[in-house]
Formats: structure tokens, sequence, C-alpha cells
């Protein structure tokens, strides 16, 4: 199932609570879509949230959004997860 | 709770200059022309799902046909209509089956100033395909602006009948309201009744640009613009259509998730129109006056025949 990161640049208001209410309600909508998400991190001083998600295309993953609370994503990309061993960080 | 509009679904308006008006949003304005029959074509967005966000109708007047918002579902739609009719609002039609491009439910009335609304539900998606970085197109309906002589009025009917929210207020003459978390899908500007604006979303601060890049290069004539409003933080460039009406790119709009602690501004009169002062006109007439108001709306109080 292909990865993909999702970039919502413009929340205003977002405090933790709101977003998680918003996630749960993802978690309600996305096996309709056969989407998962999986992790999110939110920075609420500028409303900025990354949403990590496996859907089988982004439309999917757009569509769950739209459905659960219509907090579209600005943005969405396919990527591949990578990691760094701990003697590589310096 | 009563039944919320979930979303701001299509404009509708009618022109005289139907060949120019199709035109313009096929081949200039980015728009994908989905259906027609005489007189009548239907345009959806390609990021949007929704079946159509304009529909344009030939006439011998130029009007507002329709500005259409969803329902939750058919009991809602249900619902919603017994309350207005309660409330004495008149209608333009009565629930029911949906001719126009996937279907549904749903009705249509005049809202306090005349204006025809309709509110649908269970109509058929369509496919949609996320934009990808550097489309010039618009990817949905992003809002629509309208004139009444008596805003505050107009504000309150949309929050109490249809269950809007308020995102602001611009002095006591520009009320914005939300129905999805985007700042704004409607606002009420004080003025005699008529079109405002309608707006159309790109993907964002790039695509924007290079879209009203691609749209002065044409020699279409913006208004104002590029500039970004206070209110919504939100980007604007206003173009002029072939039949005088504004039609405007934008970029993303803030979001409001956490309605709970939002607490609507009151933007005071000093508010700058444009906070990134790069706001200018351009491709306008020599007589600045041409073309820059839509005239008064003919169709208040008047159904659309289709």
């Amino acid at each position: 199932m292909p990865l993909f990161m999702d970039v919502h640049n413009l929340l205003r208001a977002a405090n933790a609570e709101a977003v998680a209410a918003a996630k749960a309600r993802d978690l309600e909508v996305q096996a309709k879509y056969g989407v998962k998400y999986l992790r999110y991190w939110l920075d609420s001083s500028t409303g900025h949230m990354f949403c990590l998600v496996e859907a089988p295309t982004r439309e999917a993953a757009f569509q769950v959004h739209r459905e659960a609370h219509g907090a579209i994503a600005n943005e969405i990309y396919e990527v591949i997860e990578g990691g760094l061993v701990p003697e590589d960080v310096t | 709770m009563q039944a919320r509009v979930t979303h701001l679904r299509s404009a509708a308006i009618a022109v005289q200059d139907y060949e120019k008006q199709v035109s313009f949003y096929e081949d200039t304005w980015g728009l994908k022309k989905t259906e027609s029959e005489p007189g009548v074509s239907y345009f959806a967005a390609e990021g949007s799902p929704e079946q159509y966000i304009v529909r344009v109708r030939k006439s011998d007047t130029n009007r507002i046909d329709f500005l259409a918002f969803g329902l939750p579902d058919a009991e809602a739609v249900d619902e919603v209509a017994a309350n207005l009719a309660e409330s004495g609002v008149k209608f333009a039609s009565e629930p029911g089956t949906l001719a126009t491009p996937g279907g549904g439910y749903g009705f249509r009335f005049f809202d306090p100033d005349g204006r025809v609304v309709e509110l649908s539900a269970d109509v058929e998606t369509r496919g949609f395909r996320v934009l990808d970085p550097r489309e010039d197109i618009p990817q949905k309906l992003s809002h629509v602006v309208i004139y009444s002589e008596n805003p505050a009025a107009v504000v309150d009917f949309y929050q109490q009948k249809l269950g809007f929210k308020l995102s602001g207020w611009l002095g006591d003459y520009f009320g914005f309201l939300r129905c999805t978390p985007d700042f704004h899908s409607l606002a009420i500007v004080k003025g005699e009744p008529r079109l405002h604006h309608v707006s159309f979303e790109l993907r964002g601060y790039d695509e924007y640009m290079r879209g009203v890049g691609r749209l002065l290069k044409q020699g279409l004539p913006m208004t104002y613009g590029i500039g970004k409003h206070t209110p919504a933080d939100s980007t604007f460039a206003y173009f002029i259509d072939p039949n005088g009406n504004t039609m405007e790119y934008v970029a993303p709009q803030e979001m409001i998730i956490d309605d709970a602690s939002y607490s609507p501004p009151v933007w005071g009169r000093e508010t700058p129109g444009d906070v990134w002062n790069t706001a200018f006109s351009k491709n306008m007439p020599e007589d600045p006056t041409i073309g820059r108001e839509t005239e008064p709306d003919k169709g208040l109080w008047v159904a659309p025949p289709v």
C-alpha cells in the first residue's frame, strides 16, 4: 500500500484536543476508502499539521478528510520511510 | 440539533452573452465542461468531487440562478424544508428528485433578499483527482459573496436556518460565514442585492501565482490583485468575466477546526485591504467604471426556468 504524508498549512485555532477529535473522525470513516491514517504531527503555534497515511491513492486519503471533518490537506506527497541508525546521528 | 449545511456545491448564473461565458470558463478559467443542454452548460473542477461547481444559462438578463449547498442526507433535506416552511420562507420548488447532473434529493427556496438557494443530499459524486504541483487551474469552488441591503439580517438567517457559523465581520458591512473548516464559503456585503463575486481555489501560492499570470497574459481585466486580505489570511485576484461579473482566483484560505475556542473577530474599517501591498489593476479599460460593478440582479424572487 502506498505511503503518503499530507500537509495542512492553514489551521487556525488548532489546539491538540480539537485535532485529536478530528483525527478520531478520520478513523471512523477510513475503512470505507481502504485508508489507514497512522500518525500525525501538529505545530499548533503556526497551524501546521502533517499526517502519515497508508492509502490506495491520494484521492482516497483526501476523501477521508473531506467526509470526516472537511479539513482537507493542502498538499500530499507519496513518501518512503527512512531512518538513521544511532551512530549516524551526531 | 438542527441539520447543518455541509458544504458549498455550486453557483449557477444566467448571462446575456452565453457563448462568451461558456468559452471563458472552459478555455480561460480552467474549468471542465461536463454536461450541456440547449442554453445551459455545467462546469466541474478537476480537483472537486462535485458534479458541477458552476452552471451557466443563456438569458435575456444577468442574474444569479441559484447558490447550491449540501445537506447530510434526505432526512435532513426534509427537516430543513419543514423548518423553513414553518418560518414562512417562500419555496421555488418542493423537496424531490433533482434533474441536474448527479441527481439527488433537494429543493429550492428564496432567501430574505429573494435569491434562490438549492439544498440537496444524495447527489452522485464525480471522479476527481488531487492536482499536481504547478497545475494552475481551480481545484474547487472556494466561496461566493453576495450583496444585501441588510447584511446582519441575512447573516443571521443563514446561521439560524441553515446552520452556518460566523467567522467574522469587517465593520458592520461584510459578514463571513462558514459551513466547513474553510473560513468562509459564503459572505454578505452591504449593497443592492446582486452578485459580488465567485471565488475559485487553486492548489497553493505557486499555482495561484501561475494561474493569475496566465490570465493576465491572456488579457483578462484584473480589477484588484495580487494581494492578501486580513480576513481568512486569504489571497485575492479579481477578474471581470465577459458578462461583467467578478470572478476570483484564490489560494487556500484559513481553516477553523475548533469552533469552541474560536471567537469571530470584528475587523475595523482601517483594516488594510491588502496586507502584502502588492495589489494593482491591469488590463482594465481606460474608463475604470466600465465593468467594475455587477449589474443589479434581475432574478430576485423569480425561480429560474431550469
